[in-house]
């Protein structure tokens, strides 16, 4: 039974990651290449947020800290020093991990809300701290005109079409991560501590040294999308950096569906064309956007792709059953 | 001694539940501590696994002094207990839970870069102490999806899955039916066999067929200790249980 019941989520999760990739490949052709690149950018952040929210249990509010503090990294190092495309990207990743790595120490053991308010605490933090030093990351104005590097030598990321597709591939690589740690063994220690973290520790599991190292897995991968950002807008700015940026990957996750690694895939494009065509048709897309975030989550209490998995599930449940009884 | 906890005081706010115990523990003995409802029977245990820091007093193990030491650390050193409301892990497969508690002594459960499978190595020896616990019929289910009786064997399977030193057991056969009894204690008594066992048990026919040794908590404080026949009939805890403890 378990073996049916793990083939039916292998043959979910295959089924959604084909979903997922061929609405990647063809949304450049069905949307405006920019509105594209930011669907893929937002859905790798709210994939490495799911690992976060869905596989410990921890809400942080502050995940533009890894998010913004990336996209400023890269930017620096590619508009000053003219780095090129790898090693901008990586040197951002490493930031992400190192505040990470810090904020993680400080905030882990906490729990609830009280994990959700220091998270947004240092997230504000680094928001100040970029206001005040304007030398470094202009300020209000944020850092402008950021050139896209080469890719490698050469070929300079100048084609938004290409760009599209390495953004692509980078997102494809960052999510097949985060499938990879879920599922490991270290992937079901974790959800064992999410269940029941009193009994994981009576087992002899430092349940704070893993919920710290999946905080670091996140904060890089959300660093990695914030990195992407940077040089596909050819700017970034505090917006990045905002605790509004934090609040929308929550919102992405919970749409698409806590714990699925794959619903954030669908959610972010949902949030993100929804915003997009919202803008054009009202003044305060914010509100709108508000109302429908409660009907989908009233409706879809796992979120739209939860619900589904959820749905499939039941119904192998049911099959299985019924023919006995 | 395996264990030795001294004058050992937990208060919470000013209300002491454990009052000044002084517990030694010898290699290789079954000890049961019974008393009555809100004796101090679980907060001693949640002392001793480190679960709760004492207000007082120390507690010594297998040589090392445990007093200030985490949860985590205390079972690594093979001091484990089992939980008076069962604690399992609700919706993984009865497999897994057990899986999940051998995997703690392994590397592989820090392996974050690794496929699943790299616990495999563990099936065999779950599926051994799921056959033990006549647990193989559900080996599949969700630990949720057990009835009562089950999940109370699971509880103890994932205890004994750490093969400890020194297995803290509360309540193994609490809201059991008597059907349900008789296999625990078969259980526990095989699991003592070159263990040391603490448990804490209201039904004295398991405490008369398990333990050597028997003492008495409460109001936080060990009134008597003794065999099972000398501890049974001491007025004290006749009075203690007040209408009497019928074996
Ligand atoms: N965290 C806590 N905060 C405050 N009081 C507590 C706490 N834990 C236990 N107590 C109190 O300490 C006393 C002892 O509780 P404990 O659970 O240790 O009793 P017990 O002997 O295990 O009882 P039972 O047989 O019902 O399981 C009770 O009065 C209980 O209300
Ligand atoms: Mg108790």
């Amino acid at each position: 039974m378990i073996a049916r019941a793990a083939a039916l989520d292998r043959r979910i999760a295959l089924a959604l990651a084909l979903g997922a990739l061929a609405l990647g490949l063809l949304l450049p052709h069905v949307l405006y290449v920019g509105l594209a690149t930011d669907i893929v950018i937002w859905a790798l952040f709210a994939a490495a947020f799911d690992l976060l929210l869905g596989y410990t249990g921890l809400l942080s509010f502050g995940h533009a800290m890894f998010f913004g503090g990336a996209s400023y990294v890269a930017g620096l190092l590619i508009l000053r020093a003219h780095w090129s495309f790898f090693p901008a990207v990586a040197a951002a990743v490493l930031a992400a991990t190192a505040i990470a790595a810090l904020v993680g120490a400080i905030a882990i053991r906490r729990q609830g809300i009280y994990f959700a308010m220091i998270t947004l605490a240092f997230g504000q933090m680094l928001y100040f701290l970029a206001n005040q030093f304007g030398d470094w990351t202009g300020g209000q104005d944020g850092l402008q005109n950021v050139q896209r590097p080469t890719l490698i030598a050469g070929i300079r990321l100048d084609n938004d079409t290409l760009l599209y597709y390495i953004a692509l591939a980078a997102a494809v690589l960052g999510v097949a991560s985060v499938l990879r740690v879920v599922n490991s063994p270290f992937g079901r220690v974790l959800s064992a501590i999410r269940e029941n973290e009193p009994r994981a520790t009576s087992l002899g599991y430092r349940t704070s040294a893993y919920k710290l190292v999946a905080f670091v897995l996140s904060g890089a991968l959300a660093g990695l999308a914030g990195a992407l950002f940077v040089i596909a807008h050819r700017f970034t700015s505090l917006d990045t950096l905002d605790w509004h940026t934090s609040g929308e990957v929550v919102i992405m996750t919970v749409l698409g569906g806590i714990g699925t690694v794959f619903g954030p895939l669908f959610g972010a494009p949902f949030y993100l064309i929804i915003n997009d065509r919202l803008s054009t048709l009202t003044t305060s897309p914010g509100l709108v956007l508000g109302i429908i975030f409660i009907i989908v989550v009233s409706v879809f209490r796992r979120g739209m792709i939860g619900e589904l998995v959820y749905a499939l599930r039941r119904r192998r449940h049911v099959e299985h059953v019924a023919p006995g009884a | 001694m395996l264990l030795t906890a001294t004058r050992l005081v937990k208060e919470f706010a000013g209300f002491r539940a454990v009052d000044g115990v002084d517990l030694r523990v010898p290699a290789g003995a079954t000890l049961a501590i019974i008393g009555p409802n809100g004796a101090g029977k679980t907060t001693l245990f949640n002392l001793l696994s480190g679960f709760v820091k004492p207000s007082a007093g120390s507690i010594a193990f297998n040589g090392n002094d445990i007093t200030e030491l985490d949860a985590a650390s205390v079972a690594r050193l093979g001091l484990v207990r089992s939980f008076q409301i069962t604690s399992v892990f609700p919706h993984v497969s009865v497999r897994d839970n057990v899986k999940i508690a051998l995997l703690a002594k392994h590397p592989q459960a820090r392996s974050f870069w690794d496929s699943a499978s790299a616990a495999d190595f563990l099936d065999e020896p779950a599926d051994a102490l799921l056959d033990k616990l006549r647990l193989s019929a559900h080996a599949d289910r969700l630990a949720a999806e057990l009835p009562y009786g089950r999940k109370r064997a699971l509880e103890l399977a994932v205890t004994l899955a750490l093969d400890p030193l020194l297995l803290l057991l509360d309540e193994p056969t609490s809201g059991l039916g008597t059907e349900d009894v008789d296999p625990i204690i078969e259980l526990v008594a095989e699991a003592a066999q070159g263990r040391t066992v603490v448990l804490v048990e209201h039904n004295m026919n398991v405490v008369e067929r398990l333990a050597q040794h028997v003492v008495v908590l409460q109001y936080g404080k060990v009134i008597c200790e003794g065999s099972y026949a000398s501890v049974h009939d001491d007025a004290r805890v006749v009075e203690a249980y007040l209408g009497g403890i019928d074996a």
